[in-house]
């Protein structure tokens, strides 16, 4: 199969990193797919920084072992520094810096050749949209332009892997559509992206796999459909309909999967029925099929966006170490 | 074919100037670019440069008012000498209250900055990085010397100034740069305030220029009074080791060695070894003492820089 024959491209086991009393980190494992947007969920303090750290090269492991593309982080960390670009979740400053040689310091710091640079900088630029601010001084950049100079820093030497640590945070939802727009492109790139947050609509909208921390324990892992699967077999269907609300909510009521039908708002002749569902994709999709049959005039049919936090809330208990 | 590989390799081999050795360090081309934008440098420079020139005015005013014979040559040596010595000591001054400024926050502003993650996830060595702040700190504190030559050149038209004072004395102001710099990032590398670490810089330079001549007059007036109470008592051997005691604490003081190298120029017309009768006859054979002090501040330099280099590789534990 190729998935033996092509190794993982982050793989950590039994990752525990202790602060004195403290465990910050307790036994995580998991495996991380070349090409994917893995989000590391979690809340303040649940030991998402510490583990990106880790990853990077930058915090010991008190025991365990993480490998990026086959190599250790602790025996072979300069492999693994070459290999992965990582953004903390500040930005590092320097007040007397123009926006070029910020990334031309960095590239430089990746040993990349001084006739190289100016082009690459140029390219990287670009895709952040900075280009304009080429000769800026970095410090006057906008919170949302720092990040996105702070994303063009960690591609400087082309990773195959990013470490972003809440790439998203503190920023107006403009940058932040601009950011998580950014890091589908780098995925489309081939580049496999790691990046923690605990804005849980980042994770909904581009990641194809999800692990939930809490206290230092990972709590659950998987595709955010299979977690939601998981963790909560009924789903949350809200339906919109044109008139014959009774109808509807009678006729839901035979269907299989159909557990509990609310009307639970009904303004302008519109009205909406809260489902909780606990069938599959398949099922949903014949349940909608035998209410467009019937003839109730649906208007609006979707999954319940309230859903992924009531993932989340269910997953953790609201521990904090 | 082959021959391009081979022009390679004689490129790869050929030994790349001082220049091309600085730009290669990342470090030393940030900190430049920084350090001499805008004008801040040029204002520095000015006002240094304009103090020094000042005071060698001072001096020239001084001496064409209360010296009647300015036509002698013995009295124009003489204000040579003594350009000359004021404008050494004040690069000194200029040396160990600049360096430690340049130097102190080094490392520790990188870390307050939240720039030190950063540097330490790329390729960048440890050493790449202390190197880089040390040499781009001790290149502008050369650059000031530098630009302090014409003034010193001055000395030189009134003459009394002799090419191996020029030379020792340059020597001496370098190797205190370098042990300054030295010094002030080795605070910076393991200690994580920037403040403390610049407390820590100056309390070395000030020790090292002002703190040891008060430790060597302590040690002379102690041989002085072993001399004049029980010099009879003391043995050869125990004369012989106060002695050369007494030298080594020159020779780690830029003051005291200065002025010692300079008697022994004088007295001994030698640069680098002179006898010294003691007071029970015998005779030692002793190395002037600008050699042990830039033996001993370069050592101590490189010590320094390693434990800075050991401090920076660590990885957070």
């Amino acid at each position: 199969m190729t998935s033996e024959t092509i190794p993982s491209m982050i793989v950590i086991k039994e990752l525990t990193k202790r602060y004195g009393q403290l465990t910050a980190v307790d036994k995580i494992t998991l495996t991380v797919e070349e090409g994917e947007i893995f989000g590391f969920v979690g809340p303040n303090g649940a030991g998402k920084t510490s583990t990106l750290r880790m990853i990077a090269c930058l915090l010991e492991p008190s025991s365990g072992e993480i490998r990026v593309g086959g190599h250790s982080v602790t025996n072979d960390s300069r492999t693994v520094r070459r290999l992965i670009g990582y953004m903390p979740d500040f930005f590092g400053v320097y007040n007397d810096m123009k926006v070029w040689e910020y990334l031309d310091f960095f590239g430089a710091c990746y040993a990349i050749p001084e006739i190289e640079r100016a082009q690459l900088i140029d390219d990287l630029l670009e895709l952040v949209d900075l280009n304009h601010r080429r000769e800026d001084m970095v410090d006057k950049l906008s919170r949302g332009m720092k990040q996105r100079l702070s994303l063009a820093r960690t591609l400087v030497h082309d990773p195959q892997v990013l470490i972003l640590d809440e790439p998203a945070s503190g920023l107006d939802p403009r940058a932040r559509v601009e950011i998580r727009e950014l890091l589908v492109e780098l995925a489309k790139m081939g580049k496999t992206i790691f990046f923690s947050t605990h804005i849980l609509s980042d994770v909904a909208e581009i990641c194809t796999r999800v692990g939930i921390i809490e206290a230092g324990k990972l709590v659950a892992v998987g595709a955010l459909e299979d977690l939601q699967q998981q963790i909560m077999p009924r789903r949350l269907i809200e339906l919109t309909v044109l008139g014959q609300i009774e109808e509807a909510q009678s006729l839901l009521e035979t269907i299989p999967g159909v557990v509990n039908v609310d009307k639970f708002q009904n303004n302008g002749g519109r009205s909406r029925l809260r489902i909780e569902f606990s069938g599959d994709d398949v099922a949903l999709s014949a349940a909608l099929a035998i209410l467009v049959q019937k003839g109730i005039p649906v208007l609006h049919f979707n999954e319940s966006r309230r859903d992924l936090e009531e993932v989340f809330m269910r997953a953790t208990k609201g521990l904090v170490t | 074919m082959s021959e391009t590989v081979v022009d390679s390799a004689v490129s790869a081999k050929r030994r790349p100037s001082l220049g091309e050795l600085f730009r290669r360090n990342p470090v030393v081309v940030k900190e430049m670019r920084a350090r001499m934008r805008g004008n801040r440098a040029f204002i520095l420079l000015t006002v240094y440069l304009g103090l020094l020139g000042l005071m060698v005015a001072l001096i020239y005013f001084a001496f064409s008012q209360s010296t009647s014979a300015v036509n002698s040559v013995s009295d124009r040596q003489i204000f040579g000498k003594a350009i000359f010595g004021i404008l050494v000591f004040m690069q000194l001054l200029t040396i160990s209250f600049v360096s430690p400024a340049l130097t102190a926050g080094a490392i520790s502003m990188e870390r307050e900055h939240q720039t030190y993650d950063l540097l330490r996830t790329t390729l960048l060595t440890g050493r790449a990085l202390v190197m880089g702040k040390f040499l781009s700190g001790l290149l502008f504190v050369l650059l000031m010397l530098f630009a302090a030559l014409p003034l010193q050149s001055l000395a030189f038209l009134f003459g009394g100034v002799a090419p191996e004072e020029f030379i020792i004395a340059t020597i001496l102001l370098i190797v205190s740069a370098i042990a300054f710099c030295a010094a002030g990032v080795f605070f910076s590398s393991f200690i994580k305030r920037t403040l403390i670490s610049t407390v820590l810089a100056y309390a070395f330079a000030i020790i090292t220029v002002f703190g040891l001549p008060m430790l060597l007059l302590l040690a002379f007036s102690l041989i002085d009074v072993l001399f004049g109470g029980l010099g009879s008592q003391i043995s050869s051997a125990g004369e012989i080791f106060l002695f050369i005691g007494g030298w080594l604490l020159v020779a780690v003081n830029p003051l005291a060695t200065a002025v010692a190298t300079e008697v022994v120029l004088l007295q001994e017309q030698s640069a680098f070894i002179f006898t010294l009768p003691l007071p029970s006859g015998i005779s030692i054979t002793l190395i002037s003492p600008w050699v042990p002090y830039i033996i001993f501040y370069l050592i101590l330099s490189l010590f320094m820089l390693w434990i800075s280099i050991r401090f920076v590789r660590r990885v957070e534990k």
